[in-house]
Formats: structure tokens, C-alpha cells, sequence
């Protein structure tokens, strides 16, 4: 149904594919991986005709024996929607937030078809049925940010399926996604890609996901095809060295063997400790109500103890974590730091205690900033809380920081922007390592980043800990990181703990 | 419904705390009413029985919880240097200032939202550049070298119109809206510039964001996904801006009457000012700031209509 021969695509003079062929049949879903920076997404926007102003594809895209790029662009057009259709990662941006999700839904209807408008709405109430959303009568008239985040990907995918399209790309459609929802997702696809005879193109960066949904699977690197094969010959004997790094990095999952120390005592007691939000007022004069989202906690972490936290989105994860560091307003209980048999209550806001218990943030993208070098962003804290440093002292501290997680001291006089993901994390693991805290809190620090990247990170991190001794919070939704990187784990499920006694149990 | 009450409560006390400030104001600033009137020869004696009869006499929070009472009766009191009633005097002055800021209001919107359109399509070709310097060019004008210009140009040059001619909006309407037409263009032109680059940038940051894809995806056509999709969200930052300009273009008014000798609140104010005539120059005021509250308020209202994620 679809073949690609030899498509190159490219930005201006730079060319990004280099040159790929792949096809798909009907019935069939190809997954395309391959992590940031490999050229899978342009190549599925190249199919799909969507590629930016400034961006070109040349070579051959055969969709039913027609080459789409050689057709002008309203030729193109009448492919858009109607033959081809699209689903996207984010189905929140990607829907409009101004307009009605019925309206968009049938909107391909409108631009292909001269259908009357009971026809449209007839069509429109089947394919959000075949979508998976009930009452499909109600959602018509909502807008994007009254649905929730599966039911607005289902919503996306009803729009992709309006015109009975033969080819669907999906463009990561999950990534956004809870894990749960992801597998509701993932099952819904491939039984209207199996039961429309459709070939669907899928883009990935998540190997499990493709290992467990897909027909056929191209590994990319650089723009060109490294591999190809069924999920089985890849992920069993895999020929290339490039995808065999690929598979290796994917987390096991094999619990973790190594207990914490008997003798290593508690460092860090979170007694009945609870959060809460402002409540928004009914009316002007009604009091200030709070609302508890986690709701009375108790935990404790031993010395060189990995603790797990996991839980859905939503759940309380990351305001429990930002309560203990005393980001956030509003909380109650107690928060007790103990080093050398002393006790230490985190919860008065005086600066000196932040240094016990540090952060890394989940988008290192995003927490470091722009405007300043690594080395300024670095020595922050101890200019803040290390006022007998001087500049030398704080300068061997920033080297010896990078030299520990493994970055060259020249990176100090670079910014942000200039590094990759990685590089970036690792500063942020050495900011938070660089004035001695004893614990530090991980919230999903490995989620933004690609799979032989996340896998560097997470080994550094256990490395760290192994051999400074400091214990780690883990927070984070994939259950096979938790599993071989924690001692122990808790569940976080409506603001509430549970504890896991037993992580093989862990799905 | 009782979102429309808690706004109107607030423009209420908007405007309460606008006629304490004039108030204030003018208990501080020197000079007095009754002089301006009577003229330097005034002998004392006439000074002191006009403040007795006027009430200036009293101490200036009576004086202004008197004019408040009187004012919530219907009663917008007595010009000092006119002896008349205030309510008659503003009357068709008000009509003048008003139809002046809708008719720029009027311009801005029908003006800037094609042509903002227009050069985000164009952005980054010749013609995109060349407008987008031009409208920088516009928008460091003031308005009242722009009046001027155009009195010159278009009136006394080109005779496109007769400056400085007024028609009564009893005698004709249409013709009174055509002697406003250079005056509300002069207030118009620059805030347009503005705007158009306003609208420029939001178009151009819209176009980036995925929805735009999304449409692109579903076969849409340019035109289509700028006016069916893009041009709802690009516009909700520039109606926060517009709302924003209300007070501007009344304020410009006040400049822009004395430029087209037009006989408007914006000219008597001064004149007023002038005379430190309490009486009227605080119910100009008032009149102004109701103005701009209740356009403001307009706008809070079609933000609703136009983005859906506000209200809920």
C-alpha cells in the first residue's frame, strides 16, 4: 500500500534522512524506531505532507502506486485526512482549545466530502463509538480541556478514523500518556488497524511498545535504516551492533539483588506529613478551604537506601516531594532530617536545612537556566550557603562536581543550550549533589530523555549512590526502572502510601 | 448573572475611587473657581457671597459628601464659571467624545485585524519587511503631528474635507460622523500600527503550535486553518490589548480635539481646568472612566465568547 524508496528530507542545506526505503502493507503496523535526533518523525511527516515551510523531501513516497510527491499541493491536500491521517503525541496541543471536539472531528468530512450534515454527525457518533468514547452525544458540544487526557487522544484518534482513511500515522500517540492509558490506547489502535485492513505507521521511541504492538519494526540512526525485521528478530538476534545497544539499554527490570546496610540508620522520617491546596472560593466571602491531596504520610529512608515512589499522574507524587523540600505552601506534620544521631526538622523555612535534601527535576530542559553557565549555575548553592568559600574553593568543588558525574571541567564556561539531554541531567544531578546533601529527590529524572542516555543517567546515578553513600527518593511511572534501580517501594495511590513488600509482584 | 453583578459592583467602585482622586486633586492644586469667575476686580465682599452661595465654605469632605448626595439624586450640579447646569452644558459634548471613540475604535479593529493577518502571511518576504518597518515608523508618530499632517494634506492640499468645520449631529448624523472621520483616523493610525504588529507576532506564535499541524494534517487548505482555526486563539491576547487601548484613545481624544477644533468633552476639560470649575471638570472625569470601564468590561465579556477554557 505504502512504499518509500530512497526519500531524503532535510532542513535548508542540511539533510537529516539520508536516502531510506520501507513500505506497509494493509493490515500491517511498522513501527519506525529510533531515539531524538534520527530522522523518524520527519520521515513520517514527509509521508503524511506535513513538513514545516523551509524543510524539503525528495525521492519516491508510493501510496497506492501514486507518487505523492509528485503531485501538487492540492493533490496533496486531497490526501490529507481523507487517505492519509494522522494521530500526534501531545492530544492536548494538538487539538484546537477554541473549538468544539465534534466540529473537529467532523471537520475532514467537511474539507473531503459533500455529505448533508445528519450524515456527517451519523458518521461522526461512529467512529467516536469505534473509538472508544461513550456518550459520544455529550462530547460533541465540549471543548478540548473538558475532556481528559485518554478520552482527548481517543477523541484524536475518531478524527483520524472520520474519513475511513487506508494509511494512519502515529506519531509517538502514547508518550503523553499514563501507563495504563497507554496500553488502552495501544489495544484500541491495533484493533482498528486489524479490523479496517489499515497499515498504520508507528513512531516511537519506546522499545517495549514497539516490541509488544508491532508487525514489522525499522531501527533508525542518523537518518538511515540500521535494521529491519519483526519484532522478534530484532529484539532476539538483532545483527547490527547499533541495535543491540539499543535493546541492551532498555530497562531489564531484574529486581535489585543488593540490600542497604544493616547497620546504616534512618536519615530522613516523614511523619503524618500532608499537603494541601487552596481550595478555589465558592464565593467572595466564603472562607479559605484547604484541600488535602496527600493525605497524612509516614515514611523513612535508611542511609544509602533507594526508595521507589510510584503511582499515576495526578496521584501526589511530586507534591509530596516538593512538601518535604518546603516548596510548597500549605502542609502539616513532620519532616526530620538525621544526621549523626541529630535531629533536624526540615519544615522551618530557613535556608541552611534545604542543603540536607536536594532535587533533580524531570526536564533538564527546562530546570536549568538559560542564561547562565554551568559553571555560574553550579556554584549557586555554595555562594548562597557557603559563604566561607571563596572563588578558588567553590571553583575546585564545581570540577570535582563534574568530574563525579562524569562531565569534562570545560563544559563550566559552556550554557545550557549548547549540551545534549544528558549532559544536562548530569549537571543537574551534580547541582544537587554539590553541597553535600544527604538525600536527594529524583522525580522521574529519566523520562525526558532517550532510552541509551536514560540508561547512562540511571547507572549514574546508582554508581553515585553506591559510592557516596547518600540515599535517593525515586519517583517514577516506569515500573522496570523502579524495579532495578530501588531497595524498596512505595505506591502513591489518591494521596495516599501503600508499601510494596515484594518487587517481583511489580507489574 | 452574578458574574454581571460583582462587574458592575466593581465599575461602581471604580469610579467612586475616580471622584475621590479629582476630588482630591483638586482640593490641592492652587487656584479657585470663584476668581476664575468673577475676574480680579471682584471685590472681596462678592468673592466671599459666591463661595457662601456656591458652599465652598465648607470643609472639603462635606463639600464632597454634598456634591456625592446630590450626584446619586441625579443631580450633577452647577458650573462655577458658568452658572449653568452641569448636565445641560456636557450634554452634546459627551456625544462629540463619544462617537470620536468609537469611530477609532471602529477604525482600529476593521483596519489592523486584516492587515495584522495580512503581514503574518507575509512575514519574513519583501512586502512582510516592508510593511512591518512602516508600521514601526506609524507607531513612533504622535497622534496630533498626524491630525496636523492630515489637516494639511487632506484638507487644506488635497480638499478632501473642510478642517475645522463642524455639523451639529441634530442638523445631520450622517455629516456629523464625517467631520469626526480625520479626527478618530488621526487617534486610529498609530494605535492600528500597534496592533497589527501585536496580531502579527500571535499569528506567527499560533502558527508554531500543533493544533495548526493538526489541521494542516486533516487537508485542510492556508485559508481554512488561519480563519477557521488559527485566527480565533491569535486573537485572544490582542483583544486583552485592545481593552487596554480604551483609555488611550480617551485620553488621545482630549489632544485630538484641540487639533480639529472640535467641540468635544477632551476640549472643555481643559478650558475647565482652566477655570477650576469642580462641578464639571469631575463629571468629565466620571463620564471618561465610566467610558473606559464599561468598553473594558465589554472586552472581559467577548474573552468569554472567544476562548472557552475561561469560563469553566
Amino acid at each position: 500500500m505504502l512504499e518509500i524508496r530512497n526519500l531524503r528530507a532535510g532542513f535548508l542545506q542540511q539533510e537529516v534522512v539520508h536516502g531510506i526505503s520501507l513500505h506497509a502493507d494493509a493490515g500491517e503496523i511498522v513501527g519506525i524506531i529510533g531515539e531524538s535526533g534520527s530522522g523518524k518523525s520527519v520521515t513520517a511527516l514527509s509521508v503524511a505532507g506535513l513538513l514545516k515551510e523551509g524543510a524539503w523531501c525528495k525521492g519516491e513516497i508510493l501510496f497506492h502506486d501514486v507518487d505523492l510527491n509528485r503531485l501538487s499541493e492540492k493533490q496533496r491536500r486531497s490526501y490529507k485526512g481523507k487517505e492519509i491521517s494522522m494521530i500526534f503525541q501531545e492530544p492536548l496541543t494538538s487539538l484546537n482549545p477554541v473549538i468544539r471536539v465534534g466540529r473537529q472531528i467532523e471537520e475532514p468530512l467537511l474539507i473531503h466530502t459533500k455529505l448533508s450534515s445528519s450524515e456527517r454527525r451519523k458518521q461522526v457518533l461512529s467512529v467516536m463509538e469505534a473509538a472508544g468514547l461513550e456518550e459520544p452525544e455529550k462530547l460533541l458540544g465540549m471543548y478540548p480541556h473538558e475532556l481528559s487526557g485518554g478520552m482527548r487522544q481517543r477523541a484524536m484518534i475518531a478524527m483520524a478514523l472520520v474519513c475511513n482513511p487506508s494509511l494512519m500515522i502515529a506519531d509517538e500517540p502514547t508518550t503523553a500518556l499514563d501507563v495504563t492509558l497507554q496500553a488502552q490506547i495501544l489495544e484500541l489502535i491495533k484493533g482498528i488497524v486489524k479490523k479496517r485492513r489499515m497499515a498504520c505507521l508507528f513512531i516511537s521511541h519506546n522499545m517495549s511498545i514497539v516490541r509488544n504492538f508491532c508487525d514489522r519494526v525499522y531501527v533508525m540512526k542518523d537518518g538511515e535504516l540500521v535494521e529491519t525485521g519483526t519484532p522478534d528478530e530484532i529484539f532476539l538476534s538483532a545483527k547490527k551492533d547499533y541495535t543491540k545497544r539499543l535493546i541492551s539499554s532498555i530497562p531489564d527490570g531484574i529486581p535489585r539483588r543488593d540490600s542497604v546496610d544493616e547497620q546504616s540508620g534512618t536519615v530522613l522520617e516523614v511523619k503524618n506529613f500532608s499537603v494541601y491546596y487552596k481550595k478555589k472560593k465558592a464565593h467572595f466571602y466564603s472562607p479559605a478551604e484547604l484541600e488535602q491531596v496527600v493525605k497524612s504520610v509516614t515514611f523513612s529512608i535508611r542511609q544509602g537506601e533507594m526508595l521507589g515512589l510510584v503511582g499515576q499522574s495526578g496521584c501526589g507524587k511530586s507534591t509530596l516531594s516538593k512538601g518535604i523540600l518546603g516548596l510548597q505552601s500549605y502542609t502539616s506534620g513532620e519532616v526530620t532530617y538525621i544526621q549523626n544521631g541529630k535531629k533536624i526538622s526540615l519544615l522551618d523555612k530557613s535556608s541552611k536545612n534545604r542543603s540536607y535534601l536536594q532535587m533533580v527535576f524531570q526536564d533538564p530542559y527546562s530546570s536549568l537556566n538559560p542564561a547562565k553557565t554551568i559553571g555560574w549555575i553550579l556554584s549557586e548553592p555554595l555562594r548562597v550557603l557557603r559563604k566561607n568559600l571563596n572563588a578558588n574553593a567553590r571553583k575546585a568543588r564545581v570540577f570535582e562536581m563534574l568530574g563525579a558525574v562524569g562531565l569534562s571541567e570545560d563544559l563550566a564556561d559552556r550554557y545550557p543550550g549548547e549540551l545534549s539531554g544528558g549532559q544536562r541531567q548530569r549537571v543537574c544531578i551534580a547541582l544537587a549533589l554539590i553541597q553535600g546533601a544527604g538525600v536527594i529527590i529524583a522525580d522521574e529524572p529519566v523520562s525526558a530523555l532517550d532510552v541509551t542516555v536514560q540508561k547512562q543517567i540511571l547507572d549514574l546515578i546508582k554508581e553515585l549512590q553506591l559510592r557516596t553513600g547518600i540515599s535517593c527518593l525515586f519517583i517514577s511511572h516506569d515500573m522496570a526502572i523502579v524495579r532495578q534501580m530501588c531497595h524498596r517501594v512505595l505506591v502513591m495511590k489518591n494521596g495516599e502510601l501503600t508499601e510494596m513488600t515484594d518487587l517481583e509482584q511489580i507489574k | 448573572m452574578k458574574y454581571i453583578l460583582k462587574r458592575i459592583g466593581i465599575m461602581l467602585l471604580t469610579l467612586l475611587l475616580v471622584s475621590m482622586l479629582v476630588f482630591l486633586v483638586f482640593s490641592v492644586i492652587p487656584g479657585d473657581g470663584v476668581l476664575a469667575r468673577l475676574g480680579t476686580d471682584a471685590t472681596p465682599e462678592q468673592v466671599e457671597a459666591l463661595r457662601e452661595s456656591l458652599g465652598l465654605n465648607k470643609p472639603a469632605p462635606v463639600r464632597y459628601m454634598i456634591w456625592l448626595t446630590d450626584l446619586f439624586k441625579g443631580d450633577l450640579g452647577t458650573s462655577i464659571s458658568y452658572g449653568q447646569p452641569v448636565a445641560s452644558l456636557l450634554a452634546d459634548k459627551l456625544e462629540v467624545t463619544l462617537w470620536l471613540a468609537i469611530l477609532a475604535f471602529f477604525f482600529i479593529v476593521c483596519v489592523s485585524l486584516p492587515l495584522g493577518i495580512l503581514v503574518a502571511r507575509y512575514a519574513g518576504k519583501p512586502l512582510g519587511r516592508a510593511v512591518h518597518l512602516l508600521l514601526q515608523i506609524i507607531m513612533a508618530i504622535p497622534p496630533f503631528f498626524i491630525g496636523i499632517l492630515m489637516v494639511l494634506v487632506f484638507g487644506l492640499v488635497l480638499k478632501w474635507f473642510t478642517p475645522y468645520s463642524f455639523v451639529q449631529p441634530s442638523q445631520s448624523f450622517t455629516g456629523f460622523l464625517l467631520c469626526l472621520i480625520p479626527a478618530a483616523l488621526a487617534i486610529a493610525i498609530p494605535k492600528i500600527a500597534m496592533v497589527v504588529r501585536f496580531l502579527r507576532g500571535s499569528v506567527l506564535a499560533e502558527e508554531k503550535k500543533d493544533y495548526v499541524r493538526t489541521a494542516y494534517s486533516k487537508g485542510a487548505d492556508r485559508n481554512r486553518v488561519y480563519f477557521m482555526h488559527l485566527l480565533k486563539n491569535a486573537l485572544i491576547p490582542v483583544i486583552t490589548i485592545l481593552g487596554m487601548m480604551m483609555a488611550e484613545i480617551m485620553a488621545g481624544s482630549i489632544v485630538i480635539e484641540q487639533v480639529f477644533n472640535l467641540p468635544g468633552l477632551g476640549r472643555f476639560l481643559i478650558t475647565s481646568i482652566g477655570n477650576r470649575d469642580f462641578p464639571v471638570v469631575s463629571i468629565i472625569m466620571l463620564y471618561m472612566a465610566a467610558i473606559v470601564v464599561v468598553l473594558n468590561n465589554l472586552v472581559d465579556i467577548l474573552y468569554h465568547v472567544v476562548d472557552p477554557r475561561i469560563t469553566s
